[in-house]
């Protein structure tokens, strides 16, 4: 039996299985959720999500099944599985998406203060935890500048423990996380931060991260900061220039600005980021730009006509290297890689459908300059990357 | 003529003020209640809006709360979300999602009509949930809470 149906099966299993505990309506300490969500990526060049520039892909869907448990009035657990095929990127092995033991010491409207231990969804932006659920996103693919899914590994889950809060303060009220752990790291994460898979491995890492929200005026508007520093160590694996490099600790550092307005039928969201990469003690090719700082940003407009139907106008833009916008110095110290592969501009317009509280559809159309989200492991060969490209998407949610 | 049409035009647009009026404070009339275990007597604004967020899950004598809604696109949903909590209800649903699929939270329980409503809050402890004012309650079941 092939991994591609197990999910399914397990999902199925799992939820008949918990349908019969859900019949008893005094077992409400006891929940679950899902979600199924199938797309199809047509482009004109360049591949997202498996072969995408032929004959468009069927080659993603995500599966999740989560369940939570009230032991105590102040102990709660939460277990979340997960499922997802994405082109070469993803595989579909079903996965532990967080697996969570929350208490909580204080619990009023000045402050609900309390820690959660174990693997955790990473509290990055807006939209980080919910990536891959679809009803919690703005569009079918998130902005790319932010929240790249080459790296997606390292923003999922992270295992280790997490300080939170909820403060009443003038105005509003705040929600603090705080975050270390160990971050999860795999060869997608090679991709993405050493544009191929090394021969080496990124063994022992840890991360920080803090995130602070305000929300004033019963949340119409959020204002948000979210900092961190991970260290990765490279452990190398006996091969040779240019697919190896020096024993050390690849070191990034994030800071992000969000903000949010959100009106009865408008919201107007935007983040910025900073995120300094410095490969100085890893070396190898990476000697001759040891550190950039990527940069990136968003401007995105929801509009709701009315509760089934949106529509969604998104402006995203990535620069792999800040101080070198087009790309132009780092295409001639990498040579392998052209000027396009270190930036992307992408204007995206989205429609979404809700015929009912149950499923949602959406289709999006993506304009782009660049590929640098465009992932290494659906687009082997790098010169054959072009730099206009149009990406066509639909997709389809259930949720239970 | 001109005038006589203006005054019929006036009557007719006082008339329907009047019905819409009518038709809103009729339908916007809800309740907050709760269970009768329940100890407060009055509730804010801050409170109520911290608790149906899930925001807040446990009574200040520390037993658990359960909260009771309707399905999102009820229009007496729609207009508690909007006048009582003052926020709207999409928002709410972002909120109660970012907490169910996290793990950080879990979103309440749904019923489907008033007397189901009724019923729930009446028959289990720690409950709070919201009412049509003209629904007719026994007040030895549950208990209105003032709102401040």
């Amino acid at each position: 039996m092939s991994f591609k149906y197990l999910p399914a099966l397990i999902v199925s299993g799992l939820s008949a299985f918990c349908s019969v505990g859900y019949a008893d309506d005094s077992d409400h300490d006891f929940s679950v959720n899902g979600f199924i969500t199938q797309g199809f990526f047509y482009t004109d060049h360049n591949n997202v999500y498996g072969e995408s520039s032929d004959h468009g892909s069927f080659d993603f869907h995500e599966i999740g099944l989560n369940t939570a448990y009230r032991f105590t009035p102040k102990l709660r657990g939460a277990v979340q599985l997960m499922s997802r095929q994405a082109g070469e990127v993803d595989n579909g092995e079903p996965k532990i998406d967080y697996a969570l033991l929350d208490y909580r010491f204080t619990d009023s409207i000045e402050h609900a203060i309390g820690v959660r231990v174990g693997r955790l969804k990473v509290p990055f932006g807006f939209y980080n935890e919910t990536r891959d659920v679809a009803f919690t996103r703005p569009s079918i693919i998130l902005p790319q500048s932010l929240y790249f899914d080459q790296a997606r590994d390292l923003e999922l889950s992270i295992d280790g423990a997490i300080l939170y809060g909820s403060l009443s303060v003038p105005g509003g009220w705040l929600d603090i996380d705080l975050l270390y752990g160990s971050p999860q790291k795999d060869t997608n994460v090679e991709y993405a931060y050493l544009a191929m898979d090394a021969a080496g491995k990124f063994e022992e890492s840890e991360g920080l991260m803090g995130r602070i929200v305000y929300n004033t005026d019963n949340g119409r508007v959020r204002v948000g900061a979210t900092v961190s520093e991970y260290r990765l160590g490279y452990e190398p694996g006996g091969g040779s220039y240019p697919f190896e490099f020096n024993k050390g600790d690849l070191k990034l550092n994030v800071a992000m600005l969000s903000a949010q307005y959100n009106t009865e039928h408008w919201s107007l969201t935007g983040e910025y980021m900073v995120h300094d990469i410095d490969w100085t003690e890893l070396g190898g090719i990476y000697a001759a730009r040891p550190k950039t700082p990527l940069t990136s940003y968003y401007l995105q407009l929801q509009y709701r006509l009315n509760y089934n139907w949106d529509l969604l106008l998104r402006y995203d833009d990535l620069m792999l290297d800040g101080d070198d916008p087009q790309g132009k110095i780092n295409s001639r110290l990498f040579p392998f890689r052209q000027a396009h592969n270190f930036y992307s501009k992408d204007i995206t317009l989205g429609v979404g459908w809700r015929p009912n509280a149950d499923w949602l559809f959406r289709a999006e159309l993506h304009n782009v300059e660049g590929t640098g989200w465009a992932a290494e492991q659906d687009n082997p060969d790098s010169y054959a990357l072009r730099k206009y490209w149009n990406i066509f998407a639909l997709q389809a949610t259930y949720r239970f | 003529m001109g005038n006589h049409l203006m005054v019929w035009l006036i009557r007719i647009s006082l008339l329907f003020v009047v019905v819409l009026s009518f038709s809103v404070g009729n339908v916007s009339a809800h309740s907050v209640i709760v269970s009768q275990d329940v100890k407060e007597q009055t509730l804010n604004r801050n409170f109520l809006f911290a608790v149906f967020s899930m925001r807040v899950t446990r009574w200040p004598d520390g037993r658990p709360i359960r909260v009771f809604v309707l399905p999102d696109r009820n229009p007496l949903h729609r207009l508690f979300v909007k006048q009582h909590l003052q926020i709207f209800p999409y928002q709410l649903r972002n909120k109660w999602d970012r907490q169910v699929f996290t793990g950080a939270g879990s979103e309440p329980e749904q019923v489907d009509t008033m007397e189901e409503m009724y019923r729930k809050v009446s028959q289990n402890k720690g409950a709070i949930g919201y009412i049509e004012e003209s629904f007719n309650l026994n007040l030895e079941k549950v208990r209105v809470v003032d709102e401040f």
